[in-house]
């Protein structure tokens, strides 16, 4: 093998090492985490009207989408009430989310952001304990326009835990989201069905459609987080949150637990019988979106967030309800449980200009905003006194209460490929027909375990 | 025999090579050469791309010998890669052959190879649509034809089929420019050595399978290199097609050190895997150079 021959071959293979190189910057100091900050309350109250520079908002939808429209209409509103400020929208939401990750490791974070937080880490997540998201706790003790109290009180009650790691308040709600089925009102009419209230109402309802020609239910194959909803809402109910929460952190085998047996046995009834839309396997999420629109399935379990991103595609006269997942008889988990979360938004510490970014928080959750964000979306109001969408007042009545959620897909996501591989996989083979129920609980308990260590 | 010093215009001549090769060196520094060490270095490391790193010696390559995720994906990228050099190498050079002797050669080539034109996701995008089991257009004409049991296969849904979508879908995309290359080297064969051949009785087959495609061997044996370098780090198309599923089937070296990294935060282990990546790629470059060599032909 001559020298240039070697030379070549490690040049072409050198180029592959930049696939990852780019996360790669100097963020890795080691420095302590700076806890020193404003700790938001720089733009509080009368000091708003200071606030003067560029302020930097990341959107989660992308340029051309409803929500964005909503945004850029915030920006202008929020720019006239503040002359000397220039609101620039980007876009950080789905595959953009790497990019956004990049520039906080690069020490160029916008100055408000999606995410960073994580609320069910008891340290608040990794951009947290470095000290990089800016604490809102003082700004939260001041009094917000347009509600009675302060800034944390104006808060649903049930959302606040999802905001706080321990006593600091790290992040302020956009909106509230949840996961429920959908119905196609008129096709449920059309065949003399109500909203099911339990496991064994919505097998009948299912049954009744299948017959009539319709498909019961459309879920995407693809993407496996919603395909894992059914699991969850069924361990939910059968098992209970702390025993599946042990059971994903390997603390517990999942088989043994009561009510384990009985989950996998539903959802193996859900997939036998047929109710899913055919060729769901190869859908993805919005084309099964769009055949609930199109009626072609008559239900649909989804986040809150449905109406708001498929509002285009929705055809005029569709009328839509929703139910939460129905109680199953005789389980020994939680039968109010609801999955969800909040769009929290949080402000960089070194960010440009975080006092503009806590303004513009405040400025986002004043009433008026957030009620136009629920007419305009469709979406959930994490704040009090905001009339919820329709379909959604027991979410909110809830949240008032100061009942919180079961957190989203079980809060997986974030988890190492192990985890995730160990609960998603074998929920995906259910549903694909390669393995029964029993086997799936086997082969998650096992999975589960083993990535445990 | 003692080596003889460079005369005085020799060494001024090298000297001043230097501040020409000088910007080029630096930047090859910066952009190739640090980010490839610092990626040696974070292998090494425990690190959840915020906090400090901490040091973890040899755990992420051992972690790797023990993760049967990752050897699934070793499978599934060798499987792309193989299948797609089967789709591509005869499909490339049956049209850059044909087109060159076709009247409006020109045209078709034109047209195969405009897809290079579409980034890589509007065209991933493009076939997912098209396959879409409800609203595909695929499937529609496969129902309209009176094939329905065709029409209801969920082709990016089965762990039998998805990969030969992807592939198909890679191959649709960049065919083009491969036709080009292989056009180009067939252009450059002698049209006397066509002639004598067809004159002694080949027929066109046997004049490429005999003339033409042993003088194209140097071009196809790099391209052959280059494919196996793609498709070793092959990404785009499925992450968006696919995201590796169904059921794994498609989960490739590329996506899971894209999942370990980004999803999960284990940017230490994402990083050894893209070594072992870089090793394989360098190891098995250096093997086809070896296995494919030939003595060229002079023409």
């Amino acid at each position: 093998m001559n020298r240039r021959s070697l030379l070549r071959a490690t040049a072409v293979a050198t180029a592959v090492m930049l696939s990852l190189s780019a996360c790669i910057t100097s963020s890795d100091s080691g420095d302590e985490p700076e806890t020193e900050s404003t700790n938001g309350g720089g733009a509080s109250g009368d000091a708003a009207a200071e606030i003067t520079g560029d302020l930097e908002v990341v959107s989660f939808y992308p340029e051309g989408s409803p929500d964005y429209e909503r945004l850029t209409g915030l920006a202008e509103e929020f720019e006239s009430r503040n002359p000397g400020v220039d609101v620039t929208l980007t876009f950080g939401g789905g595959q953009d989310v790497p990019q956004i990750e990049a520039r906080w490791r690069a020490g160029d974070p916008p100055d408000v952001n999606y995410g960073f937080l994580d609320a069910s880490a008891p340290d608040g997540g990794p951009w947290v304990t470095a000290g990089q998201v800016l604490p809102l706790s003082d700004a939260m003790q001041e009094p917000l326009e347009g509600y009675d109290g302060t800034w944390e009180d104006a808060i649903l009650p049930g959302v606040r835990p999802l905001l706080s790691v321990g006593d600091t308040i790290y992040s302020a709600p956009e909106s509230v989201t949840t996961l429920q089925f959908f119905y196609n009102a008129a096709l449920f009419a059309e065949h003399g069905i109500e909203p099911p209230q339990t496991f064994e109402d919505l097998v009948a309802a299912a049954d009744t459609l299948k017959a009539a020609g319709v498909a019961p239910f459309t879920v995407t194959g693809t993407f496996l987080p919603y395909l894992q909803m059914y699991w969850d809402y069924l361990a939910l109910r059968h098992i209970g949150l702390d025993g599946l929460q042990q059971a994903i952190a390997g603390e517990v085998e999942l088989a043994s637990l009561p009510g384990a047996a009985e989950a996998a046995a539903d959802l193996e009834r859900l997939v036998s019988g047929g109710y899913f839309l055919d060729g769901f396997r190869g859908v993805d999420f919005t084309s099964a979106q769009m055949s609930f629109f199109q009626g072609d399935a008559a239900m649909i379990l989804m986040g809150s967030w449905l109406i708001g991103e498929m509002a285009a595609a929705i055809p005029e006269g569709f009328e839509v309800g929703t139910f939460a997942f129905p109680t199953v008889d005789g389980g020994s988990g939680d039968q109010d449980g609801l999955f969800g979360g909040t769009n929290g938004q949080i402000v960089a510490q070194d960010g440009q200009n975080p006092d503009a970014a806590v303004a513009w928080l405040r400025f986002v959750a004043e009433p008026e905003n957030q009620t136009a964000y629920v007419e305009n979306t469709g979406g959930i109001s994490a704040y009090t006194g905001i009339a919820a969408p329709e379909g959604f007042e027991d979410v909110t009545a809830m949240l008032e209460q100061g009942a919180a959620f079961a957190p989203s897909y079980m809060g997986i996501l974030a988890q190492s490929q192990e985890v995730q591989n160990a609960y998603q996989q074998p929920v995906a083979q259910l549903f694909f027909g390669e393995i029964d129920g029993a086997t799936m609980l086997a082969q998650m308990s096992d999975g589960l375990q083993s990535a445990a260590g | 025999m003692p080596r003889s010093r460079p005369n005085l215009l020799e060494r001024q001549r090298r000297r001043l090579v230097v501040p020409f090769l000088l910007p080029a060196l630096v930047l090859y520094a910066l952009f190739m050469l640090y980010p490839a060490f610092t990626t040696f270095y974070v292998a090494l490391t425990k690190w959840d791309g915020v906090n400090a790193p901490e040091w973890a010696g040899a755990a992420n390559f051992t972690r790797l010998t023990e993760d049967s995720l990752f050897a699934s994906t070793i499978t599934n990228t060798i499987v792309f890669t193989v299948l797609g050099a089967l789709v591509l190498f005869p499909g490339a050079m049956f049209f850059g052959y044909v087109t060159q002797r076709m009247r409006l050669g020109r045209v078709y080539r034109f047209l195969i190879l405009a897809p290079v034109a579409l980034s890589v996701t509007t065209a991933a995008l493009l076939w997912k649509f098209l396959v879409d089991p409800n609203f595909g257009a695929v499937q529609s004409v496969l129902r309209a034809i009176g094939l329905d049991s065709l029409a209801s296969v969920e082709l990016l849904g089965r762990p039998s089929t998805a990969m030969l979508m992807v592939v198909l879908a890679t191959v649709w995309h960049g065919i083009g420019l491969w036709m080009m290359f292989f056009a180009a080297a067939a252009e450059r064969v002698p049209a006397e050595l066509k002639e004598a051949a067809t004159l002694d009785g080949a027929t066109s087959f046997q004049v490429f399978r005999h003339v033409v495609w042993p003088l194209m061997w140097e071009v196809t044996r790099t391209l052959l290199i280059l494919w196996m370098i793609q498709g070793l780090q092959t990404f785009a198309f499925i992450i968006a097609m696919t995201n590796g599923g169904p059921l794994r089937a498609t989960e490739v070296i590329g996506t899971y050190l894209y999942k370990v990294a980004f999803a999960s935060s284990e940017f230490g282990y994402a990083a050894a895997i893209a070594v072992v990546l870089f090793a394989a790629i360098l190891v098995l470059t250096l093997i086809s150079q070896r296995l494919t060599r030939r003595e060229s032909e002079q023409y």
